[in-house]
């Protein structure tokens, strides 16, 4: 048993411990095999009882894409930060929604500028940009050369 | 014969342009100070520009307050094309006129709603303070007092939107008009490293 932010988690998830933020927030990394499973032991356990999710974002490292969860638990007023990494090629992961209804959206949204699949997720479209949009805007290598879009090149 | 049509402008004119009324179009923060134009302290009212409409098909004036964006251009032509002759379009705020601090590399805002639609009176501003938006419908009322309805008509021939929208339904990007050329006014290169115009872009 290890403690994150005081809070007691099993070792069997596979987490791994990053410098915690300045506010004193505890951040850990989670492979991608285990995240709906720490998710749900996060939410679920007495002990932890992590039951909001903030954010959900996606970041690209050039190396590799990030998925950043910031989860709260408004019972012990407690923040958590989890990161996952994903590979370049074919940037997949399970969708969370079924646990935090609040990741729905954040994660169409994440799907629609960076172009990370979120696999069982229940309607996994675009949501921002509009629906016949090519390329993933806010990826480091996206150029917009849609012929479409020629009237507004400035 | 021309002396009567002169006439009859001059009270038409007079009636209408102070009878403005504007459709609800607000798409970001210059649509705060739309509002606060409309309310006791500023009072659009006394230019009788009050009449906020819900509906496109009963207003003869757009204000197009804040960003436009690919997903927003085309329910804005569409708003523009259902609204009755004549009609009139004010630009309000650095967005519309030229898409401000977007201008440079975003991917998604439209540069200029004069791109979209014929624009009458430029507002600039970030926002523009509700005053000056008292100023353009004072310029927009000088401007309508000083033409003829057919010369009005010949401007709007003269100035159909340059794009137009797809007949596809599951196209919401608006397409170019191949009635009108398209003017480059640059090359959009975005990114920082030059590896970048190899990449490709991947379709949905």
């Amino acid at each position: 048993m290890s403690n994150i932010n005081n809070l007691a988690i099993d070792e069997k998830y596979e987490i791994k411990r990053l410098d915690k933020t300045s506010d004193n927030t505890e951040v850990i990394e989670v492979k991608a095999e285990k995240l709906f499973e720490t998710a749900t032991y996060l939410k679920m356990n007495k002990d932890t009882q992590f039951n909001m999710l903030i954010s959900l974002c996606g970041v690209d490292k050039l190396e590799h894409f990030e998925v950043i969860y910031h989860l709260y638990s408004t019972i012990f007023n407690k923040k958590l930060i989890l990161k996952v990494i994903l590979n370049k090629n074919t940037p997949e992961i399970e969708s969370i929604s079924p646990v935090y209804s609040a990741a729905n959206w954040h994660e169409r949204e994440t799907y629609d500028l960076f172009g990370i699949k979120f696999s069982n997720h229940p309607e996994l479209t675009r949501i921002l940009l509009p629906t016949d949009w090519k390329g993933y805007p806010l990826r480091k290598n996206y150029v917009n050369n849609d012929e479409r879009l020629s009237w507004n090149q400035r | 014969m021309k002396i009567i049509f002169t006439a009859i402008d001059i009270v038409y004119n007079w009636a209408r342009s102070n009878s403005l009324w504007p459709l609800t179009f607000a798409t970001s923060c210059c649509g705060i100070e739309m509002i606060s134009a409309s309310a006791a302290s500023y009072d659009i009212a006394r230019f009788g520009a009050e009449v906020f409409r819900a509906s496109p098909r009963q207003a003869d004036l757009i204000i197009t307050a804040g960003t436009i964006t690919h997903k927003m251009a085309p329910a804005l032509v569409q708003l523009y094309e259902q609204m009755p002759e004549p009609k009139y379009v004010i630009a309000m705020g650095a967005c519309c006129i030229t898409g401000g601090m977007y201008e440079n590399d975003s991917y998604s805002v439209v540069r200029g709603v004069d791109r979209l639609i014929p624009v009458d009176v430029y507002l600039p501003g970030c926002p523009p303070r509700p005053e000056a938006l008292l100023d353009a419908i004072i310029k927009l009322q000088k401007k309508m007092k000083t033409e003829s309805l057919l010369e009005r008509k010949q401007y709007l021939e003269a100035h159909k939107p340059r794009v137009i929208l797809s007949e596809d339904r599951d196209c919401e990007i608006l397409l170019p008009n191949p009635d009108f050329e398209v003017i480059h006014w640059g090359v959009q290169t975005i990114g920082y490293d030059k590896d970048y115009k190899k990449a490709e872009v991947n379709c949905v």
